[in-house]
C-alpha cells in the first residue's frame, strides 16, 4: 500500500496488475465502508461496483503526492455514496442478516459471539452517521490517520480528534448496550 | 504524531497508538486490552459482500468495465452543469466587473498619458483659463489690433476701448538631423525676416560630437503669428509646440488714461500761463508744466510698450539636432545597422514586455477571484453532499 498503480490510459482495456491489486485489497474493506453508511446491501454492491468503476476509468489522475491509492480509492466511494444518500434522502434500518450464520465449533461459544456482535451493531446504530463513517473508515478500512484526513477534507490532527470523539461514543454505546 | 497531540490529551493519544496496534494485529499494553477486544468485536461486524456480487465484480474489473445494459440501481445523480455554469459565469461575471472597475479607476488616476509630459509630444495651444475667458479668438485679436507704435490722439483712445489687445505667445521644439541644424537656424531666421519679425535673442551651437542646439528668441507681428508658426514648423520634425494668449485690455487702457490726463492737465496749464500776470506765477507754472511733461513721456512709453506687447508675438524657437541620426541616416534605409537593430530590438522588447505586463495586471485579479471561487465551489459542493450524511 502507499505505492502508485501502474498507469494505462483510460480505455476499455483489461486493468494493469496495479489495479488489479488495488481492487483485491480493498474490496471487502471498501464493501463494508459502503455498506455503514448506506445501510443497504443491494445499493452497498451497486456503489461499491460503481466506486471502483470510476476509479478505474480515472486512474490517469491519481496523484500519488496527495495521498495513498488506498485513501484516493475511499474518497471516491465516499462521494459516491453521499451522493447516493443525498438522492434517496432517507435512509433504511441497519440490516445484517444473522440467522444465515452456521455455528461452527462450540455452541455456546457461537451464541456468545452473537450476542457481542449484536450489541456492537446496536451500539453503532446509536452513533450518529458521521461517527459511524469513522468507524467504518478506521475499523472496517484499516485507514490510519492521514489517509482518513483524505477521505474527509479534515487535517490529520481533526482526523484523530473525531476518531477518539467517535471511539469514545461507541464505547460508551457498547457499555450501555451490555 | 506531532499533529495529533496539539488537540489530544497524552491519554487519548496513547489510545489512538493502541487502536492503531490492534488494527495491525500487534500486542498492546495490557491497560488498552479492553480497546483490542473492541477492535476484534467490531471488525467481526464489518458486513461482508455476497460471493455472487464479488464473482459479478471481480468479472467486470478483469474486462475493463464494460458499458452495462441497465443502469445501476445506485447510479449517481447527474451531475448539474448548469449550475455550475452560472457559478462559474457569475464568478467570471463579478470578477470582470471588478477588474472594469479597477481599470477604470486607475484610468482616472494618475494616468501618465494625461500628464503635461506626454502632452508635450503632441501638438497643443493651450491659454490660462482667465486670458481665454476675457480674451477672443487669437486670429480675430491679432486681427483687431493694428501695429501702431505711435500713441494716438487724445480723441482715439476712446475709439481703441473698444478693441480687444491681446498679447501671444508660442514656442516651438523642433528635431532636425544633427548636421541640419545650422541651417536650420539660418532657415529661422530667414522666416523671421520674411514675416517682418525681428530676432531678439539667438544661440546656436553647433560642434563635432555634439548634437546641436540653436535657441531664439523672436517677435513677429501678431496678425503673422499663424502663418509664421507654420512656416517654421516645416524646418523641422516639431517635437512641441505651444501657444497663448493673453488679455492685456487693461493695461493699455490705463495707460492711456495717464496719458490722456497728462496731456489734459498740460492744455489747462499752458492756458493758465498764458494768463499768468505775476513772474512768480509764471515760474510756478512753468515748473508745473515741466513736471506734467515727464509725466507724458512716461505715459506715452508705457502705452507704446503695451501696444508692442499687443502688436508683436513672442516666439520661442528651439532648433535640437538628433544625435542618433544624420540626414543620411534619415533618409538611407541602407544605413540601417547593426546598432540600429539592437537599438529596434531593444525597443520592441520594451513594447512586449510593457504588453505582459498590463496584461497580467489585468489577469491576476480575475485568476485569483476564479481560484477563490473553485475553492469555494469545492467547499459548498462537499457541504452539500455531506447534508446527505447528516439526514443519514
Amino acid at each position: 500500500m502507499g505505492e502508485t498503480v501502474t498507469m494505462d490510459p483510460p480505455t476499455m482495456q483489461p486493468p494493469s496488475a496495479g489495479f488489479d491489486a488495488l481492487y483485491r485489497s480493498c474490496v471487502g474493506d471498501l464493501f463494508a465502508y459502503v455498506r455503514t453508511m448506506l445501510r443497504d446491501d443491494s445499493v452497498a454492491e451497486d456503489v461499491t461496483a460503481l466506486a471502483f468503476e470510476r476509479a478505474f476509468r480515472r486512474r490517469d489522475r491519481y496523484d500519488a503526492a496527495r495521498g495513498t491509492e488506498r485513501a484516493w480509492l475511499f474518497g471516491i466511494a465516499r462521494n459516491a455514496a453521499l451522493d447516493e444518500l443525498r438522492k434517496r434522502g432517507r435512509t433504511t434500518p441497519l440490516e445484517h442478516d444473522v440467522a444465515g450464520e452456521t455455528p461452527i465449533g462450540d455452541p455456546v461459544a457461537h451464541v456468545e459471539r452473537a450476542a457481542r456482535r449484536a450489541e456492537i451493531r446496536a451500539a453503532m446504530e446509536r452513533l450518529s452517521a458521521r461517527d459511524r463513517e469513522l468507524i467504518a473508515l478506521k475499523f472496517f478500512a484499516g485507514l490510519d490517520n492521514a489517509e482518513l484526513a483524505e477521505v474527509l477534507g479534515v487535517s490529520e490532527s481533526n482526523a484523530g480528534t473525531k476518531l477518539h470523539r467517535a471511539m469514545t461514543k461507541l464505547r460508551s454505546a457498547c457499555d450501555v448496550t451490555a | 504524531m506531532s499533529l495529533r497531540r496539539n488537540r489530544l490529551d497524552d491519554t487519548a493519544v496513547a489510545e489512538l497508538d493502541a487502536l492503531d496496534a490492534a488494527l495491525r494485529g500487534d500486542d498492546v499494553a495490557p491497560e488498552h486490552a479492553d480497546l483490542a477486544a473492541l477492535v476484534t468485536d467490531v471488525r467481526e461486524t464489518a458486513p461482508q459482500a455476497t460471493p455472487a456480487f464479488l464473482a459479478e465484480l471481480d468479472a467486470r474489473v478483469r474486462e475493463g468495465f464494460p458499458p452495462r445494459d441497465e443502469a445501476p440501481a445506485a447510479a449517481p445523480r447527474p451531475k448539474r452543469p448548469r449550475r455550475r455554469l452560472l457559478f462559474g459565469g457569475g464568478a467570471i461575471a463579478v470578477s470582470a466587473a471588478i477588474a472594469v472597475a479597477v481599470v477604470g479607476i486607475v484610468g482616472n488616476g494618475d494616468d501618465p498619458r494625461t500628464d503635461s509630459g506626454f502632452e508635450r509630444f503632441s501638438t497643443s495651444e493651450s491659454a490660462p483659463p482667465a486670458a481665454l475667458e476675457s480674451a477672443p479668438a487669437p486670429d480675430a485679436a491679432a486681427g483687431a489690433v493694428a501695429p501702431s507704435p505711435v500713441p494716438p490722439a487724445d480723441e482715439d483712445a476712446a475709439e481703441s476701448r473698444q478693441q480687444r489687445s491681446v498679447e501671444r505667445s508660442a514656442s516651438l521644439d523642433l528635431t532636425v538631423p544633427a548636421d541640419e541644424v545650422q541651417s536650420t537656424a539660418d532657415a529661422v531666421v530667414r522666416t523671421t525676416d520674411r514675416v517682418d519679425g525681428i530676432v531678439q535673442t539667438s544661440s546656436i551651437n553647433v560642434g563635432k560630437g555634439t548634437p546641436g542646439e540653436a535657441r531664439f528668441e523672436l517677435r513677429v507681428p501678431s496678425a503673422k503669428l499663424d502663418d509664421a508658426l507654420a512656416a517654421y514648423s516645416k524646418l523641422g520634425s516639431v517635437a512641441n509646440r505651444t501657444q497663448d494668449a493673453q488679455d492685456i485690455t487693461g493695461t493699455v487702457v490705463s495707460a492711456e488714461d495717464r496719458l490722456s490726463d497728462a496731456r489734459a492737465e498740460r492744455r489747462g496749464l499752458l492756458r493758465a500761463l498764458g494768463q499768468a500776470d505775476t513772474r512768480r506765477e509764471v515760474e510756478s507754472l512753468r515748473a508745473r508744466l515741466r513736471i506734467v511733461r515727464q509725466d507724458i513721456a512716461r505715459a506715452e512709453a508705457q502705452l507704446r510698450q503695451a501696444r508692442t506687447r499687443a502688436d508683436l508675438a513672442t516666439v520661442a524657437v528651439t532648433v535640437r539636432g538628433d544625435g542618433g541620426k544624420t540626414t543620411g541616416s534619415a533618409d538611407d534605409d541602407s544605413g540601417w545597422s547593426v546598432g540600429d537593430a539592437a537599438g529596434d530590438a531593444g525597443r520592441l522588447l520594451e513594447v512586449v514586455a510593457g504588453a505582459l505586463i498590463v496584461g497580467a495586471a489585468a489577469i491576476l485579479p480575475l485568476l485569483a477571484l476564479a481560484l477563490g471561487g473553485a475553492a469555494l465551489a469545492r467547499v459548498l459542493v462537499r457541504r452539500r453532499r455531506e447534508r446527505g450524511l447528516d439526514a443519514a
